[in-house]
């Protein structure tokens, strides 16, 4: 199978494995699309339904769920920016460069954000 | 361009227009999920209680953003799919019938989504 090709990082380049994580995050977040999607209903099933869900998913230990989840998104994001910025022939020159900045840049945001969410659900 | 470069395989089994789309919403979604995670996270701890959710969804500037939003993640979302289906051997061989059925899954979350919308 085709796709499997894309775990197979032995002897594969850095942008290879980036390209193979820009589709495992992209898979990751269709999934949770479409959890986020149908835990919304809640909202129109009424305040305790709603209130129930919150319950459950502002809670510390959901918080390692939602940090994951971050780090999926963020990645996506900024390596998807990476992406469109050589799509327009910019920055070809330094792909390797931009590639580890893609890198830190991740790691910075997903720990600020990462941050930000345990200070909002510890209601600090 | 180089093919290590982006992983082109995804530009090369999608349609010219398919691929600037998914350009175009990814840029897009880079602005407005940022913005809803700081709306929801970052401004308020109260963001997340129910008159709070309620009165975002009542306001017809939240209400175009999220329409924007939830018209862009769709798109962006299962044409990734559809992308990905593509460069499977089943995909190559049944290229109708998964372009059929990811526009089914674009239309069936944009519209599940806009009916929660203007509920309120």
């Amino acid at each position: 199978m085709r796709w499997l090709k894309w775990f197979e990082f032995r002897g594969k380049s850095l942008f290879h494995i980036s390209y193979s994580l820009h589709r495992l995050t992209g898979i990751v977040l269709v999934i949770y699309l479409v959890m986020h999607l149908s835990y919304l209903t809640s909202i129109r099933m009424g305040r305790e339904v709603y209130e129930y869900f919150t319950s459950i998913t502002l809670t510390p230990a959901f918080l390692i769920f939602d940090i994951l989840l971050v780090l999926a998104g963020v990645y996506h994001g900024v390596n998807g920016l990476r992406l469109i910025l050589h799509e327009f022939g910019l920055g070809y020159e330094l792909r390797r460069p931009l590639l580890y900045l893609c890198y830190l840049l991740t790691l910075v945001l997903w720990l600020y954000a990462s941050y930000q969410m345990y200070l909002f659900v510890m209601g600090v | 361009m180089s093919n290590e470069l982006n992983g082109l395989r995804t530009k090369r089994v999608l349609e010219p227009a398919g691929w600037v789309l998914q350009l175009i919403t990814g840029l897009v979604l880079a602005v407005l999920v940022t913005f809803h995670f700081f709306e929801t996270h970052m401004i308020h701890h109260s963001a997340m209680e129910y008159e709070n959710v309620i009165l975002r969804l009542s306001d017809i500037r939240y209400k175009i953003m999220y329409g924007l939003l939830l018209l862009s993640v769709s798109f962006h979302a299962f044409n990734g799919v559809r992308a990905i289906f593509l460069d499977t051997n089943y995909g190559s061989e049944n290229r109708r019938f998964v372009n059929i059925l990811l526009f089914l899954a674009v239309i069936v979350a944009f519209t599940y989504g806009l009916l929660l919308l203007f509920s309120f």
